[in-house]
């Protein structure tokens, strides 16, 4: 398995809010291989961003990565690391947990980078696109310049700059060379007159040339792994097929692996090879497109695939998933299938949380045996539907009912939690 | 399904720039956005009109401006034979039209409990006592598949998939024929949307509603419509029952927009996307001729010179749908003009590129 670029194992990451812990995500395991297309699907709330935040530590406060390791394959890095950190590598792969914060965040760029979800508010307004890209492949340059100055990247920046750019903002930094590659990012990305256009400010730029803009910046550094936080929800059709068209083009040119967090799935099914759907902080299944999308398992991706309406073949009616995404606040969460209250097939063993399964042999899938590609963490996947087992309809409701007081302060949160997608 | 019940003609609607004092002192020209430029439909009792198209188009204007909740510039809509623009008193025209807004966070008064937003309108146009109010309140709460005990709670208690409930059950309160759906589902997770959707339609069957349904989604607008309306750029370019649309698109923006969509299935895996090109032009400077002649595939010279009419589809069964392409026409001069240069097309879309950012 020397094909995988990155491991994610046992990723948790908690919100301690004024109103409880959340649990954001929850035990998250997955695999990014090299040169592949990696989705992660969900609806808001279901912790698929702070998954990607939690990956290259961008998580701000009240957030924590409360456990987790992220096996990063970069033999130049291991190497560099093994003196220190010895406990930190495995072979070629390095756990970025277990590195120092520095060596973590001179990561980003040459080995990860990220292109957000809303390009207006993601670059800044007062400085101009071309500048911007400018500074990232400046900070790469010099970086790349003394490969052990990636433990200090202001090198070269001095007091002197300091000031001087406090005065003239943004205008020292960057070097002639710097200007240069930034027009020919932009030329890569396909906006029309680059070096007229990158002397232009962000709001005199469209949202998808912006969104190209933003891609542009974030392969400066020539990463390993680009991670697409919903890089197309704010566009519009015929722009969003011009952005993943120019997604895959870039795959083929540079050979980068992708993971693509989005809500919808036919994003996921036009770019993604392999996808986990997400619900309440967990992978709750994942497999190769077509096990996720024409043998769905779990009720939850059933329900999803059910809830969009076709486009080529309307059905009469929706089937919708009933009631509302959970609060995942911890004091809520029972020790339990977590969609099991959501679920029309929900049966007595859902009230213990279930392990993943492997969908082709039924048993619990774990680290030693070779499992198959497809997992799903549902009971469904060892045993059929008993409904002699089901439970009552109302056996959440009486239980909320019982909770309610709990449950209108945890609206509030709700927005909170939402907000982060 | 028989007479239409609104009748909208050449509606417009422009948005001035530089018009206020001190550009006028210094002789300023106003500069117009033509946000909607002369768009005609009809609505039909019973059915949902499907109203699509891309952000900045003028779809949620259109809405909005023919309820009268904007003044129009031009045009007249016609609410069961009268002009709704002409109207001394708007009170019976309000309780008969009733709209839900997109964002249900932005569109609930945060001030107001969810009882109070729905019994708004009962008092507003003082109908029933103050007890059948209370009764009927609860009413609408339980048959928009919320509780009755909820009616003290707070918008911001709800979840998103909730307050677009509260919202939907404030349009119904006065009982009205006509409700304008203003992309009621565009801000909710699909699985919630579903919801929604199908609250839409069994409230349409039960009370014998008439929908304008404005979207940006195409497969929402293909599930819940009779007939669709695309526009682009404040025109309506293509309108007709929505298996036409769907199946034998007539103008090639239509097919652009459903070539564009991701389908959810596996087959959409690599599915080469013959994408448009360019963005959308600014509405402030539209382009000659066909507004769409900029980012057209089959564009040629005429279509740069000449502004289509609405032209009939030819086919058998193919009655009211109508798209405003040359390439409808069998003789006409389209088919000898010369091709448009792409670089021409590329010009004429580049004066106006820049502008557009103001509008997404």
């Amino acid at each position: 398995m020397a094909d995988e670029l990155l491991r994610v194992r046992d990723l948790s990451t908690r919100f301690f809010t004024e109103e409880g812990q959340i649990n954001a995500v929850e035990s998250v395991d997955f695999d990014v291989r090299d040169g592949e297309v990696f989705g992660i699907v969900g609806e808001s709330g279901s912790g698929k961003s702070v998954t990607a935040l939690s990956v290259i530590d961008l998580v701000e406060s009240p957030g924590r990565i409360t456990s987790g390791e992220v096996w990063y394959r970069n033999p130049d890095l291991a190497d560099e690391v093994r003196d220190d950190d010895p406990e930190a590598v495995d072979g070629d792969y390095v756990d970025v947990r277990q590195v120092p914060e520095n060596v973590r965040r001179a990561l980003r760029g040459p080995s990860f980078a990220t292109i957000f979800q809303d390009p207006m508010s993601s670059l800044n307004p007062s400085i101009t696109v071309g500048e911007q890209i400018a500074e990232a492949v400046e900070v790469q340059r010099r970086a790349r310049s003394n490969p052990r100055s990636t433990r200090s990247r202001t090198q070269g920046f001095g007091l002197t700059d300091m000031l001087a750019s406090t005065v003239l903002p943004g205008h020292n930094y960057v070097s002639d060379e710097s200007k240069e590659r930034a027009i020919e990012l932009l030329e890569q990305v396909g906006i029309p007159d680059p070096a007229d256009r990158a002397d232009e400010y962000p709001h005199q730029f469209s949202g998808g040339m912006l969104q190209r803009a933003m891609i542009a910046q974030a392969l400066a550094g020539e990463p390993d792994l680009l991670i697409a936080d919903e890089p197309t929800t704010a566009l519009d059709v015929t722009i969003q097929a011009q952005i993943l068209d120019l997604l895959r083009d870039l795959q083929e040119e540079t050979g980068m692996s992708i993971v693509m967090i989005t809500h919808n799935l036919g994003v996921i099914a036009r770019m993604c090879d392999r996808v986990g759907v997400m619900y309440a902080g967990e992978i709750v299944e994942r497999g190769e497109l077509e096990d996720v999308f024409d043998h769905p398992v779990h009720p939850y991706t059933q329900g999803l695939l059910g809830s969009i309406p076709d486009l080529d073949d309307p059905a009469p009616r929706l089937q919708p998933i009933e009631g509302n995404v959970p609060d995942l606040i911890d004091s809520e969460m029972d020790d339990r299938c977590y969609f099991a209250d959501r679920c029309p097939k929900a049966m007595e063993e859902c009230l213990s949380h279930p392990p993943e399964f492997d969908v082709e042999t039924g048993e619990p899938r774990d680290e030693k045996t070779a499992a198959g590609e497809h997992g799903v963490r549902c009971v469904l996947a060892q045993q059929e539907f008993d409904p002699s087992r089901a439970l009552p309809e109302d056996y959440f409701e009486s239980d909320a009912r019982r909770t309610s007081e709990g449950a209108r302060d945890a609206a509030a949160e709700d927005e909170e939690v939402s907000a982060d997608d | 399904m028989t007479d239409p019940l609104v009748r909208v003609e050449d509606l417009e609607k422009y948005y001035y720039e530089r018009d206020n004092f001190t550009d006028r002192l210094l002789g300023r020209e106003p500069e117009s956005v033509q946000a909607v430029d002369g768009v005609s439909f009809e609505v039909k009792e019973g059915e949902t009109l499907g109203l699509v198209g891309e952000s900045g188009c003028g779809k949620s204007t259109t809405g909005e401006t023919l309820l009268h909740l904007r003044e129009p510039t031009g045009g007249a809509v016609h609410f069961d034979d009268q002009n709704v623009f002409e109207m001394d008193d708007l009170t019976e025209f309000r309780k008969r039209a009733q709209v839900v807004f997109q964002d249900p966070f932005s569109s609930l008064d945060p001030r107001m409990t969810a009882g109070e937003i729905v019994r708004e309108p009962l008092d507003v146009h003082e109908i029933g006592t103050k007890a059948e109010r209370r009764e009927r309140v609860a009413e609408l709460m339980e048959r928009v598949g919320l509780s009755a005990g909820q009616v003290d709670r707070y918008p911001h208690e709800f979840s998103g998939g909730q307050r677009q409930r509260i919202g939907i059950a404030r349009a119904l309160a006065l009982e009205p024929d006509f409700v304008v759906c203003d992309e009621p589902v565009s801000a909710l997770d699909v699985s919630v949307q579903a919801q929604i959707l199908n609250l839409l339609e069994d409230l349409q069957e039960e009370f014998g509603l008439t929908y304008l349904f404005i979207a940006h989604d195409l497969s929402v607008v293909r599930h819940i419509s009779d007939r669709v309306a695309v526009m682009y750029l404040g025109e309506i370019v293509e309108v007709g029952p929505v298996e036409e649309i769907f199946e034998n698109p007539g103008h090639p923006y239509t097919e652009a927009l459903l070539e564009s969509v991701p389908r959810a299935d596996t087959s959409e895996h690599g599915r080469q996307v013959e994408t448009l090109s360019g963005d959308v032009p600014s509405p402030r400077d539209p382009p000659s001729g066909c507004r769409f002649h900029t980012r057209c595939p089959y564009a040629r010279e005429v279509c740069a010179q000449e502004d289509p009419d609405e032209y009939e589809v030819e086919r058998d069964d193919a009655a009211g749908h109508r798209a405003a392409c040359f390439r409808r026409v069998e003789d006409h001069e389209y088919w000898s003009s010369p091709t448009l240069e792409a670089d021409q097309q590329a010009a004429a879309g580049e004066t106006t590129a820049d502008e557009t950012a103001a509008d997404d």
